[in-house]
């Protein structure tokens, strides 16, 4: 309590898989959690099937999916053009109200220009549809220079800037977008994942200023850190706790 | 302080007089009222049971026999010109009040534990006595009981007759308005950022304090003649909106966490949009929902760790067990992962207890079937003993076995082992086991990121992190449709 005096204290690994694994979550909790996700995300088909696999009712109808659906995979795909005129079909002002979410589709575009080796095509569309956006703001420019960056390299996957490439890149934008859309619904527009992961994120951060304790510096694999400083042996992989099988004598249940 | 009283102080105590005096009254009148949707059946209950009651309503989560609130003043922690009544918690100045060598003050029983979040206490003030000099506020343990609250190291302290605050030091600050006789004053501590506030009859003032650390008491000090207030500690409703301001409070918490970019949490490896679909992913491959699984892969680019084929048949096992088709299941489990159940002898022991079970289940309808069921018995008898498996299958064992004991084993004090649901567990561990056999981690990731957050934040409590009183994992959770009614 008092901060002065706290001396730094330290939890083993052993000490804490033993307050992990006596935390009671239920299936149903992560059932929701996942089918939040594929709703608000568009992953239509998805939820579909997750609704009959595990039971879980989906809390919006899945018939409003579908355009945000087509939209989300007409990005994924790389389809630009196609997405901007489907959000337009559907409703013009989302994108009208909305210069920032407008300029990353366009900078998509040019992404998507570049990865094809379209440089021609590539560097007029900058000059004309991205340059004048970038003049009026900042940092606008700023992205679009890290995109034009692309082009400087031979091999463009390996360069500083190469996770422009990447499929995640796509899923970004495919994400604002759909997120735009949601909003234009006055659905609710972020799924509860990214919130959880960020309470994570916060909680791990307020403790590390406190405690010695073993942290999951990847939340993929969930790999453990090892608190202790002699870092014995090497990393054992994720938690080794009986999913589900908790015993009676719960403190905390979600 | 000011030694000089205000002239107005009279008139305008006569002005107020009635509305807050009749307020105080109404308001404990109104304690047989519900509080926020729980009712607090007042009549049988004593004074120290309704402050608990809402106590414990206003702070959930608040381990209360651990750490107990302030309940009273503390008759052992006072200045001797003070005298205490009213269940300790009415306070009369008993000295002649000549100077300021003659203040006194009281502690209560309790430091404030900042895991609470937000603590709130009220004062009446029943009489100003003399000049009004009282102060209210909080200290720490070791401060001097002959000063007012706020004049000393580690104190602090909004004092009437003037209306200043005193943060640790012989001078005020210019806060708000003063208070006397029939005013109810508010001492509100806030420890996600550690700020403290006052209320003048129910209305919030500015932000008095700030950098508010250390063991807090709620600490009242009065210093002239006839001086008498009455703390609520929660033993009645309160003045002030404090429902709404944790609510408030709570929401900025969260909104705080919202706002956080994940970009640098140390979290991710990768892009955390890639992370997004892959905590999705292995979810849906580890617990078997293979058209889901195919389908989220298939439109969102991910790729999944297990064959399609291999996921299908766990799932299929899964079904197995949890359908009672024991034989079926091992057999497909041999299919799968030749080898598996030869090394796990204690899960497959586990299993055949549960064919053993199913078998009862199923009834002995015939002295053959009997039979067949004795005869398997004495199987997993000799199994036992070949394996040896260890203390807690041969438990299991002689459970099952007991079953045979009762002409009606559905009506036996073992029953609840025919309960299919006691499949379910098994289903897990099989299904943990042949993911550790296919090199895929035993709990999902998703499942691992929620039990790390419920322990974090359990840690975080526990070390008094006052932000972690407002935030829970299941406010990131869609509630369920049930418990929304």
């Amino acid at each position: 309590m008092d901060s002065t005096s706290a001396a730094t204290k330290t939890i083993t690994r052993a000490e804490w898989q033993t307050m992990l694994d006596s935390v009671s979550v239920s299936k149903s909790s992560l059932n929701r959690l996942v089918m939040n996700y594929l709703v608000i995300e568009g992953y239509k088909d998805a939820a579909e099937r997750f609704a009959s696999e595990c039971g879980e009712t989906p809390t919006v109808d899945l018939s409003s999916i579908e355009d945000r659906m087509c939209i989300r995979t007409a990005v994924q795909r790389g389809a630009i053009e196609e997405a901007i005129e489907l959000v337009n079909d559907l409703n013009p002002d989302i994108l009208d109200t909305n210069p920032k979410l407008c300029f990353q589709l366009q900078l998509q575009r040019l992404i998507e220009l570049i990865r094809a080796g379209q440089i021609d095509e590539a560097l007029a569309f900058a000059q004309s549809e991205l340059a004048p956006r970038g003049e009026e703001q900042p940092q606008f420019l700023e992205e679009l220079e890290k995109a034009l960056a692309l082009l400087a390299f031979d091999n463009q996957r390996t360069s500083p800037v190469g996770h422009l490439l990447d499929l995640a890149q796509r899923q970004k934008t495919a994400s604002a977008l759909n997120a735009a859309i949601l909003a234009s619904q006055n659905q609710e527009r972020d799924p509860k994942l990214p919130s959880l992961l960020k309470m994570l994120a916060w909680a791990q951060t307020q403790l590390d200023d406190r405690t010695k304790y073993p942290r999951i510096n990847d939340v993929v694999t969930g790999a453990l850190q090892d608190p202790e400083e002699s870092a014995t042996s090497g990393s054992s992989a994720s938690g080794s706790g009986a999913a589900g099988t908790s015993n009676g004598s719960v403190p905390m249940r979600i | 302080m000011s030694m000089q009283p205000h002239s107005f102080g009279l008139f305008r105590s006569v002005l107020q007089n009635r509305s807050n005096v009749s307020l105080f009254l109404e308001q404990a009148s109104l304690r047989s009222q519900p509080l926020k949707g729980k009712s607090i059946p007042n009549q049988t209950m004593s004074v120290l049971g309704r402050m608990r009651e809402r106590q414990k309503a206003l702070w959930p989560r608040l381990n209360h026999d651990a750490t107990p609130l302030p309940s009273a003043w503390n008759p052992k922690d006072k200045f001797n010109l003070l005298e205490l009544s009213h269940n300790n918690c009415k306070v009369t100045y008993k000295g002649q009040g000549k100077g300021d060598t003659d203040a006194a003050a009281v502690r209560a029983n309790a430091f404030i534990p900042p895991e609470c979040g937000v603590y709130y206490f009220e004062m009446l003030v029943r009489d100003k006595g003399r000049e009004g000099y009282i102060g209210v506020g909080v200290a720490t343990s070791n401060v001097s009981l002959n000063r007012l609250p706020g004049w000393e190291r580690q104190s602090w302290g909004y004092h009437g007759d003037d209306g200043h605050t005193f943060a640790s030091s012989n001078t005020g600050t210019v806060y708000g308005p003063t208070y006397t006789s029939h005013d109810v004053v508010g001492c509100c501590i806030n420890f996600v950022d550690n700020t403290c506030f006052y209320t003048k009859n129910g209305t919030a003032l500015a932000v008095a304090f700030r950098n508010m650390r250390g063991k807090l008491f709620p600490i009242v000090g009065l210093r002239t003649q006839g001086e008498v207030v009455e703390a609520n500690f929660g033993q009645d409703p309160f003045v002030f909106d404090l429902e709404g301001y944790m609510e408030e409070t709570k929401a900025k918490a969260l909104a705080t966490i919202k706002k956080r970019t994940l970009a640098e949490s140390r979290l991710f490896t990768s892009a955390p949009e890639k992370a997004f679909t892959s905590l999705i992913a292995s979810y849906l491959v580890h617990h078997g929902y293979t058209e889901t699984a195919r389908a989220f892969a298939q439109d969102s680019n991910t790729e999944l760790q297990e064959s399609e084929e291999s996921i299908r048949s766990r799932q299929h096992i899964r079904e197995l067990v949890l359908g009672g088709q024991i034989d079926e299941s091992i057999a497909a489990v041999n299919q799968l992962i030749p080898g598996l159940l030869a090394s796990e002898t204690e899960l497959h022991f586990k299993l055949k207890c549960r064919k053993f079970i199913e078998m009862v289940r199923a009834g002995a309808t015939t002295s053959e079937s009997l039979m067949q069921i004795m005869q398997f018995g004495q199987e997993l008898q000799q199994m036992s003993e070949a394996e040896q498996v260890g203390a807690a299958s041969l438990k299991d064992l002689e459970d099952a076995f007991s079953l045979l004991a009762y002409p009606e084993p559905t009506q036996s004090p073992v029953a609840g082992l025919l309960n299919p649901a006691q499949r379910e567990p098994l289903a897990d561990e099989l299904n943990c086991t042949m993911l550790q056999w296919l090199n895929l981690p035993p709990v999902p990731a998703l499942e691992l990121a929620v039990r790390q957050s419920v322990c974090v934040l359990n840690e975080l409590y526990t070390q008094g992190v006052g932000m972690s009183g407002f935030v829970s994992v299941d406010d990131f959770v869609p509630e369920s449709k049930a418990s929304k009614q």
